[in-house]
């Protein structure tokens, strides 16, 4: 019978801050206090079960080339709904812990 | 410099397994917003971190540790085993090169056996084995048997041998199940 693991919290951190608004790689990094070796490869795996989608978008600074925007799907706000409540630690603690 | 946030890009370009490579530009792009030199610096070292467990990872890089640590294992062995050989013959030479090529013909044999099968088959083969050589080396220490027989002084090394390789492949492939299964990833 095969494992279902359940998502870990950085996942969960990451989705519920999703769940907020479009957010860019390094505003994640910002707000959940995860490191980049940390985010991305969570992002890779969001994005390849469909939770979560990207989008280049036009730099607000001129002259920078458009960064990618992360947002949450349908599907992933669904996942979220499931998972999120019971079991995310607020953003202040995650941070305390990460 | 070696150790600049573009350098770190520049490593983890070449980490980065194909079907990744997109993210090289979103974490490209996203390392030039960062302004402050610090942030950066950790930014590039921390895309680089997460090529590296990707690459690890993926079939190519499990390829190339599994051939280069076979390799060294291998190498590793044949070292041990002229020398254990060399010490039960009494420290005949030609005997104890002869057993290690022996010993050698024997490993390439499991090793080529192993390429044909699957990695579930893998487990219950190396179980088995692992088994059959602990039961062998018991069989043959036991019976005190060893002191009688150059036969069976060459069957307890092989048993060991065997013994070893087998756990190596049994974890190997609890390993490598355990990484591909579905449910392995993060989300």
């Amino acid at each position: 019978m095969k494992r279902q693991r359940p998502p870990s919290k950085s996942t969960l951190l990451v989705l519920s801050l999703l769940t907020a608004g479009p957010e860019y790689g390094y505003s994640i990094i910002k707000s959940t206090g995860l490191k980049s070796g940390t985010l991305y490869p969570i992002l890779m795996r969001l994005k390849e079960k469909g939770y979560i989608s990207s989008d280049w978008q036009a730099s607000e600074s001129p002259g920078r080339p458009p960064r990618q925007i992360y947002q949450i799907t349908p599907k992933g706000r669904a996942f979220a709904a499931d998972t999120l409540k019971p079991s995310l630690p607020s953003q202040g603690q995650a941070k305390a812990t990460i | 410099m070696i150790f600049s946030p573009s350098s770190w890009l520049k490593y983890t370009s070449l980490l980065l397994p194909k079907n990744r490579l997109q993210w090289l530009s979103a974490m490209q792009a996203e390392l030039l917003s960062i302004p402050e030199e610090k942030a950066r610096r950790e930014f590039a070292f921390g895309c680089f971190v997460a090529a590296l467990s990707e690459w690890c990872q993926s079939r190519k890089g499990l390829n190339w540790i599994a051939r280069t640590g076979g390799a060294a294992l291998l190498i590793l062995f044949s070292i041990f085993i002229f020398y254990s050989s060399n010490q039960m013959t009494g420290g005949a030479d030609t005997k104890a090169i002869a057993s290690t090529i022996n010993n050698l013909g024997f490993v390439y044999l499991i090793t080529a056996a192993l390429l044909i099968v699957s990695l579930k088959a893998l487990r219950g083969f190396s179980a088995i084995g692992l088994l059959a050589a602990i039961s062998s080396w018991f069989y043959v220490m036991v019976t005190d048997a060893i002191s009688s027989s150059t036969l069976l002084k060459f069957y307890a090394v092989i048993s060991v041998e065997v013994a070893g390789i087998m756990t190596f492949l049994f974890l190997t492939s609890i390993y490598l199940n355990w990484l591909y299964s579905p449910e392995f990833h993060d989300t």
